[in-house]
């Protein structure tokens, strides 16, 4: 039987099923950015935009549009720049992030990110401000790093530097040895690329789906994957597999073995999915298991306790029939970084073609689009 | 107003103050005691938990309270009435018993499986990258990309990622979420 503190519960639900929406509040109170007083980047201007944010029934609704202006306060050149965004109250551990890669930003100059994010919190409001944006990295032209890097964002930007300097090498090539024309094909080639991939749309997820894959083990199938050789990796694929059922992947595994002659840290394994039509989609990376330490020769294996669901919008869900992956990134324990050359991307035309364009390529055709091939060529010679 | 400053507020308080219902000189007491009071941050909690509830209760049959107390009161007036059967044990009996421990066992195994875990999720849509635990909706974070261009998605276990050139910025930005 209910008792009087149950009533009063319900009453107050129905009343705020039914209540409407509320006055806005101040948004500006909802966010602080917190940067490490020696950070050698400056908030220099904040811009909330039309953020708002609402009490709902029994909840508080942040829709936040922030544009902040940071300004290198550093004697280098900023590349990239990773900003952590904190909720209250958010699950332990959860978290989001907002990076700026491909960025050229000398010392003493400014540039903007945007913060959009919407926010849910059950009411009463807490104290303090309901998200904080806090820095966890910058990437300096001269691979030099600060900050926490909470996030591995010293990889992450390090990484996106190289694939940017790979591609604009290649671009430059290409412009050297055959011309402006020869160019513009590229250019044009790598926009048509962009537009034509093939997407899914991906829920990953962990828990009571993750218990969901031991029944997948008995309704599903075990799907070996085929490996495709990258040249120059520091390591091999061996073997591996996931339970496919439907369209769903659970528990993916891969063993590999270092054949390079430098221990390993870190190390990812892209995986794409082809379904039953034949169609193929990149499905992701698979990122080795945190403390990893792959002595030269020896062999390693990751499996994620994670299941994969796949979603074709619009689309009737994909239907797993292959799999295939290949090394994409590997990290060295003194901190050195190896990415596949662009030579060996193209060598593999099918995965070429479902890869997407670095964050740099994405840049610089965009540029091109927009104003042309001399300010691209203009662009690449900054560099 | 039931209490003053430093004393605990009333359940009629705590519930009002849970829904947000509560006027602002109010909200501003109970927002002062709560700061230093556990008890009541727990009770402010429950309500609002239980009035979370309150549309999933809100889609059960409705039930005659009062015919169903007495059908139970009848059930158990016979029951009362009907002589007890002598107990014997008879080997039969150990199976059929191993059996209803194994489906007990079975259930109860099944039932703490299912309680246990909390779905946490990332999902890369069309307009955002999202973080979720159970079906709350933690952190989403929108991208408006400039038009015209695409947004590239990025997936591993731990994280889901959109890249995307910025409406706003003309940059390119890449929104993470991380499971916890």
């Amino acid at each position: 039987m209910f008792t009087r503190r149950s009533w009063i519960g319900l009453w107050l639900g129905a009343a705020a099923a039914l209540a409407q929406p509320a006055e806005p509040l101040d948004p500006s109170l909802a966010i602080r950015f917190q940067l490490p007083p020696d950070a050698p980047v400056a908030v220099v201007g904040k811009d909330l935009g039309d953020s708002r944010i609402q009490a709902r029934g029994g909840a508080l609704v942040l829709d936040l549009r922030a544009t902040v202006t940071l300004r290198n306060n550093s004697t280098h050149n900023i590349r990239g720049l990773t900003l952590v965004v904190l909720a209250q109250e958010m699950a332990p551990g959860g978290k989001g992030s907002v990076a700026a890669p491909s960025l050229n930003v000398a010392p003493g100059g400014s540039f903007p990110v945007r913060v959009n994010l919407r926010l849910l919190r059950p009411l009463p409001v807490p104290v303090g401000p309901l998200v904080e944006v806090g820095l966890d990295g910058v990437l300096f032209a001269d691979f030099g790093f600060f900050g926490p890097n909470r996030l591995e964002s010293r990889r992450t930007l390090t990484a996106w530097e190289m694939e940017a300097r790979r591609d604009r090498q290649h671009l430059k090539a290409v412009l050297e040895a055959d011309g402006p024309e020869a160019l513009r094909q590229q250019l044009l080639a790598s926009l048509k690329r962009q537009s034509d991939r093939p997407r899914l749309d991906v829920q990953v997820s962990r828990g009571a789906r993750a218990l969901s894959a031991a029944v997948n083990a008995l309704i599903g199938h075990n799907v070996a994957f085929a490996f495709l050789k990258i040249p120059d990796s520091p390591i091999e694929p061996l073997s591996g597999g996931a339970v496919v059922n439907g369209a769903e992947a659970s528990s993916p595994r891969i063993e590999v073995a270092n054949r390079s002659h430098r221990p390993i840290r870190y190390f990812e394994v892209g995986w794409v999915v082809r379904d039953s039509a034949g169609r193929e989609f990149l499905a992701g990376t698979l990122p080795a298991a945190a403390g990893l330490d792959l002595r030269p020769g020896r062999i390693a294996s990751t499996l994620q306790d994670r299941s994969y669901k796949f979603i074709r919008p619009q689309e009737a869900p994909p239907s797993i029939a292959g799999l295939t992956g290949f090394v994409s990134q590997v990290e060295f324990a003194d901190g050195g970084l190896w990415i596949p050359s662009r030579k060996a991307l193209e060598h593999h035309s099918s995965l070429f073609r479902l890869l997407p364009v670095s964050p740099e390529e994405q840049r610089l055709a965009e540029l091109y689009r927009t104003q042309g091939l001399q300010a691209l060529i203009k662009e690449l010679g900054k560099f | 107003m039931s209490w003053v400053l430093g004393r605990h507020p009333g359940e009629h308080d705590v519930a009002l103050f849970a829904g947000g219902e509560l006027g602002p000189l109010g909200r501003w007491r109970i927002e002062g005691h709560l700061e230093g009071c556990a008890r009541c941050r727990q009770a402010v909690a429950e309500f609002f938990e239980l009035r979370s509830r309150v549309i999933d209760l809100g889609e059960l049959p409705a039930i005659d309270w009062i015919d169903l107390a007495d059908r139970i009161h009848r059930r158990a007036e016979t029951a009362r009435e009907r002589p007890r059967p002598v107990v014997r044990w008879r080997p039969a009996w150990a199976g059929a018993a191993a059996l209803v421990l194994l489906v007990a066992a079975g259930w109860y195994v099944n039932r703490t499986l299912q309680a246990t875990p909390v779905v946490v999720s990332l999902d890369g849509s069309a307009g955002a990258v999202e973080l979720r635990v159970g079906n709350g909706q933690i952190l989403t974070l929108l991208h408006d990309a400039q038009k015209e261009t695409p947004v590239s998605w990025r997936v591993s276990a731990g994280a889901v990622s959109a890249r995307y050139l910025d409406a706003g910025t003309g940059q390119i930005t890449v929104n993470h979420v991380y499971a916890p």
